[in-house]
Parts: C-alpha cells; structure tokens; sequence
C-alpha cells in the first residue's frame, strides 16, 4: 500500500514537472502583425513584409483633380487605368520606375460620353472595354479611342423589362469574347460574343438541394418565398484573367457554415465550361482569414493573378492581401486598415504590373503600387524555380527565405522535396516534418527505411541470432538447474527416509 | 498455479488486497481471462485498489505519451494549444464521472457492486490500453502512412478490448446478466450526462452566489468606511 502510494506520488510530481515546464506559446491575433502567415494549425504567426509600397499614384500630384468612388483598376503593359467613376473618367497612368507619370484623361469622345465607368478592361491590340454602367453599356473603343460598338442590355426572356442592365466589371478572353458581370444578376457571368451578341451566362453555381430550406418553403406564404430566392444563388462580384486565359472570380455572397465546409468557394477560377478548377491542395482552402471574430469572415472583392501561377485576393473586411500559389497554399498575408503606408482604408481593386501589385483605395483616392521586398522576392524565386525544375536555385532561394523567417512552412516543405529529388533522404526528413507534409514524409521515410534495412540486414540478422541462441543456453542452464534440485530434493528424502 | 493460490489466499486471510506488485502483475491475467478474472478480482481479493489506480494513472500518462510520441502521420497535434491539465482532465473526469455514475445506477439497480469495486474494476479493465498504446507510438515512427492501417487497427483494438473488460468487469462485479449489463452502461451514461449538468449549474450557481456576498461584504465595507 505505502509502495503504491509513492508510485502515484512520483506519477503525478512527474505529470507536475511535465504541465509546468510546458511553456506555452504566445497567440498572436490575426489583426495585430503588419504582415504573418497561417501554420499548419490556422495560428498566425507574424512574418517579415513581402511586400513594401514604392509609391503611390495620387490623381492631385498628377494634375487632374481627386479621385472620387473610384471603383476599377487594369493595367496592360506600363499602363495603369483607374476608373474614377464619380468623375465619370478613366485616367491613364504610366507606372514609372519610381514615380508615375499622367497620359491622359478619357472622358468622351465622338458619339460617346462616359457616365459612372467602374470597371475597364484592356487587350493587347489596345481595344479598351468600359463597362460604363450609368449608361447600361459596356463600351468597346479601339485603340484610337473611337467607338467600335456597345454591348447592352441581352436581348433574352431572363432579362425582363422591368430589369436594368448595370455592368459592373468586364473581362476579355483572348478569343475576344466579353464577361460581364451585372449588378442583380445571380445566374453567373454573362458572356457576349466578340460582337457584343449575347451567348449565354457562365459559371453559375448549382444550388444545392437543402432540406431545411424545403421545410421553410413549404410552410411559407408566396411573399416570403419570393423574399428567400433572392437569397439563394452566389452573385459575383469581380473578375480577372490569369496568364493562361482562365477567369479568376471572387464572390463574397455566402454564409460562415458554407466557408467552413469549402463549399463557398470564394475564390474560383473558371474553365470554359464554367467550373471551378481551383486548387486546393493546402491544409486549409482558400478563404482568406481561417480564424476570425465577429467581424465576420474575409469578404473578396478582387484577385489578379501573376504569370508564374501566384494570386492575390483582396478582403475588403480587414483590408488584407492574401497570397496564395498555385496548389492553394497560403504564401502570406499583409497589409492591414490603418492610415499608414502600406495599410487601406477601403481597398475595392486589385492589379499587378509584373510582380508589382497595385491597391486601389476609394477613401483615400490613391493607388498604392506595392513591389516585393527581398523576402518576396525569395519566395517568388524559389517557386519559380521549383516549377521549372532549377532545383539548386531554388534550394538557395527557400534557405534564404529561412534566414528571413524561421516559422516559413512552404520554405521547409520546398527544401525537403528537393532533398527528396536528390536522394538525401534522411535529410529530407526533419524537414518535411517541420512543414507537416505528410505525403513526402511518408515517400522520404520510406527510403531512408529500406536503406537502412539494406545497410544493416547483417547486424539485424547476427543480433536475432544471438538473442535465440542466449535464450537457448539460458533455457538449458535453467533446465539443468532444476533437475539438479530436484535430484537434491530427491536425495534429501532418501537420506531422511533412510 | 500453486504460487498464485497461495498469494490469493494469503490476501483473503488478511482481509486485504493482495501485495502491490502482484495484484498490479494480476492485470495481465485479467485480461485475458477477463470473466474468471474479474471474479477473482473482487472475491478473492487478488487484486487491489492501489494497483487499479496506478493502472488508470499509467492510462493517462500512456494518454499524454501517445500525443507526445505519435509520428504526426497519424496523430497530429498542435502544441501552442495544448494545457496538459486539460489534457489529464479530459481522460480523469469521464473516468471519475462513469464510475460514479456506474455505482449510483448499479445500487438502484440491485448490483453487488461498492464504489471501491467499481473503481478497482474499471481500473484493470484500461490496461490493454497501457500494453498496447506505448508500444505502438513507437511503431508508429517506423512506418509510413501507406501502413497507418496497422496504426488505425491497433489503437481501435486497445479501445475495444477495453471496452470488452469494461462489460465482463460489470458482470462480475454487479452479479448482472450480459442484457442487464448493457442495459445498466446505457443508463450509467444518460447518467453521466446528468451529473456532468448538474456539475454545471453547481458551478454556476455558486459563482454566483459567490458573487453575491462578495458584492454584499464589499458594500458593508464601503459603507462602514
């Protein structure tokens, strides 16, 4: 009894050392660092900026006035277009090396006017698209700036009359044909073809039958019915397109439980067809901010997509950049609300100029151009490189990310599968551990395995061999002791009976 | 054979449990006979309540020892959120609370059962747990996650064995039938889920009151001076 007391002293003074000696790691919340990055487990651990503002296009220091609800930004080549639709104008701005230079002022031009643009698109032989909602159009003009036609309002029984076409932001394929996102169009994008002949809508989401819904609709009058349709379907609420010709699209009409379960999507990229063929191959989906407050969750306004695959969306909730790659692992997060450089105020537009990217702030009125920080750039680097198959360069590149940032996930994940490629597999191990890459891990341990079995299968071997054979002398030694006392014992009472 | 009668009637004179370190080596017996096993256990006094504990002790230790050392191909486990305390909790209460539960429900129910016997029961019934789940976090670091179906087996396997004991324990001690003992767990946990509530609002209720004459002896005091 006493024994078994001080055992379950021992025990719980050892779980005592253990409890204590656990230091517990501090959380950092999600709207206090500039710049961090999610782990594994959806904690934001702060992280060095990858990005850094280099200057800001402000319409006064460029001559023409404020910017007033500017709601579009395009950039296409040097040049940036803002849409400042309460001016009823797009200013066309050269993204110089340090500092941008005005080209001109669209306003009108023969036989058109614009009137409330939010959203332009421009394509390389320089036809620009403005989806010129005061006028319900969407405007095509050449390169010239004369007006090559108008798309209006689709000439089809789902646009009734009573309906008012209100192009919100437009997107051109390089086949020419023309999406167009409309205020109070839930079916989708609509898509006209390079004529401005309406084709169809795309990229609808399904509706997904759901039982409680059914049950309220049943119970319900007409009225109430019609008031929950209107609830139902995801609309839009922005469009770009990528380097391969796919439109990236954001919608942030969804509820938290959706986002949860990963059937929001509120970010999509679109094939022909209309399906999303986002991927998501990281440990959380792409949703922005993974843990959030009452404020609620991220809410999409914008994307723009980098050549090398990278994209960025915009949240207008908190005013954060998320940068994603193209498996959908989060790369980080930043910018933040606040009055600072590099902090919005009410960040509605989201461009890139190379690996640039560039914030349009409809408070504020200003452009921001932020470009890459030497820790971005290293990031940027070394997924470059990987997807070309350089892997020595992009083993320097995640080591140097290392140097900057010890907690960066991707950069041990990228280092332990080069490692993996080049045969270093017990090196390889620690750090796809480090990076929680269960599948690599799973591949490199395996090797190291049966290297090691194949090294040692000798000494494996002699050991089970020594072993059985101890345990034979063992058995026979013990054997023979017995009978030694039994013949003993046997003796005793032959002496004793004698 | 003859070494084991002889310790068992030696306990049943003294009227007490057996020797430490026998009655915790008796586990090993109970379960793989866990009918005769848990017979012996309280009739013949061949085990004892010291040993269960520390059996339940090495559980929860084995519990800890299982998120530590897992390889996190099967077990992942995010250390900036764990409070040990917690952790031990989350396997200390439900146990504390079943036996409880099991004791109050079993002594309506006509068990023969006492408190101590439930505890010693349930006690030697988590050791399967204990064999099986400290051996097997280190297996686990030698295969890879194409193999975790022999992970997945054999963790199920220390669950359900216990779970095994945990019914042959009940039918033993209580002196119950297989459909009684089923029976007698389903409420024990409609039970638990009681006291767990009631747990709840005793808390509650005396935060509260708590609160209140702390309010009440503060405004004397504010008042007085």
């Amino acid at each position: 009894m006493k024994k078994a007391l001080r055992t379950i002293c021992i025990v719980l003074a050892g779980a005592f050392l253990l409890g204590s000696a656990g230091i517990r790691a501090h959380a950092v919340g999600v709207d206090q660092p500039y710049s961090f990055q999610y782990d594994y487990y959806k904690n934001a651990l702060p992280a060095p900026s990858p990005y850094a503002v280099r200057y800001e296009i402000d319409a006064e220091s460029l001559g023409c006035g404020y910017l007033q609800e500017a709601s579009g930004l395009y950039v296409r080549g040097d040049l940036a277009y803002i849409c400042d639709s309460g001016n009823d104008r797009i200013i066309v701005v050269r993204l110089g090396e340090s500092e941008p230079s005005l080209v001109s002022v669209i306003e009108s031009g023969s036989g058109w006017s614009l009137n409330h643009p939010t959203d332009v698109f421009v394509t390389e032989d320089g036809s620009m698209y403005i989806a010129d909602s005061g006028n319900s159009r969407v405007l095509v003009l050449d390169r010239t700036g004369r007006m090559n036609f108008e798309v209006t309002k689709p000439d089809d029984v789902t646009f009734t009359d009573s309906m008012t076409f209100v192009p919100q932001k437009v997107a051109v394929t390089a086949g020419g044909r023309i999406f167009v996102q409309a205020s109070g169009v839930n079916r989708g994008l609509i898509e006209f073809s390079e004529t401005g002949g309406f084709i169809g809508y795309m990229g609808a989401s399904n509706v997904a039958f759901n039982f409680e819904d059914y049950i309220w609709k049943l119970i319900s009058t007409e009225a109430q019915r019609d008031q929950m349709a209107s609830f139902v379907p995801t609309e839009y609420n922005n469009i770009a397109v990528d380097a391969n010709g796919f439109l990236f699209v954001t919608t942030s009409s969804f509820t938290a439980s959706r986002l949860y379960s990963g059937e929001a999507q509120p970010v999509r990229r679109l094939n022909y067809n209309g399906k999303n063929i986002l991927i998501e191959n990281g440990p959380s989906k792409v949703i922005g901010a993974l843990r959030w407050d009452e404020s609620g969750p991220s809410k999409f306004v914008d994307v723009t997509a980098l050549d090398n695959g990278l994209y960025y969306v915009l949240d207008s909730r908190r005013n954060f950049i998320y940068g994603y790659d193209r498996q959908g692992y989060s790369l980080y997060v930043f910018g933040g609300a606040g009055n600072k450089e590099g902090y919005f105020q009410s960040p509605v537009a989201l461009e890139h100029h190379g690996s640039d990217l560039l914030v349009l702030d409809d408070r504020r009125g200003v452009v921001s151009v932020l470009s890459v920080t030497d820790y971005g750039q290293a990031i940027y680097d070394a997924i470059t490189y990987y997807n070309d198959g350089n892997y020595e360069e992009s083993y320097a590149a995640w080591q140097k990310v290392l140097q900057y940032n010890g907690n960066y996930m991707l950069a041990y994940d990228g280092i332990g599968k080069i490692r993996l490629r080049w045969g270093d597999y017990e090196g390889a191990l620690d750090y796809l551990k480090y990076a929680n890459d269960t599948y690599y891990y799973s591949k490199a341990w395996q090797q190291y395995r049966k290297d090691w079995a194949e090294r040692n299968l000798v000494y494996v071997i002699a050991g089970i061999l020594i072993l059985a054979g101890g345990a034979a002398i063992w058995r026979k030694i013990s054997r023979e002791k017995e009978a030694l006392a039994r013949y003993e014992e046997e003796r005793k009472d032959i002496l004793q009976g004698s | 054979m003859r070494r084991r009668e002889k310790t068992s009637s030696k306990a049943a004179e003294s009227g007490r449990g057996a020797a430490f370190p026998a009655a915790l080596r008796y586990a090993l017996y109970v379960i793989v006979h866990p009918l005769d096993g848990f017979w012996d256990l309280k009739h013949e006094k061949r085990g004892s309540l010291p040993a269960a504990l520390t059996i339940a002790a090495l559980m929860v230790l084995s519990s800890l020892w299982r998120k530590q050392f897992t390889s996190f191909l099967f077990l992942r486990v995010d250390w900036t959120q764990i409070n040990i305390w917690l952790e031990m909790a989350e396997v200390v209460l439900p146990l504390v609370i079943f036996c409880v539960s099991n004791w109050s429900v079993t002594t309506l129910f006509d068990g023969k059962g006492t408190m101590k016997d439930v505890f010693t029961a349930v006690g030697y019934s988590l050791t399967p747990y204990v064999l099986i789940n400290v051996p097997l976090c280190l297996v686990s670091n030698l295969i890879t996650s194409e193999e975790g179906g022999l992970y997945t087996f054999f963790y199920g396997l220390s669950l359900l064995w216990c779970a095994v004991l945990v019914v042959c324990a009940m039918i033993q001690t209580h002196e119950y039938t297989l459909g009684h003992t089923v029976i007698s767990l389903l409420v024990t946990l409609v039970f638990s889920v009681i006291v767990i509530v009631l747990i709840l609002v005793i808390i509650c209720l005396t935060t509260d009151a708590f609160s209140y004459f702390w309010s009440v002896g503060r405004e004397i005091v504010l008042r007085t001076y």
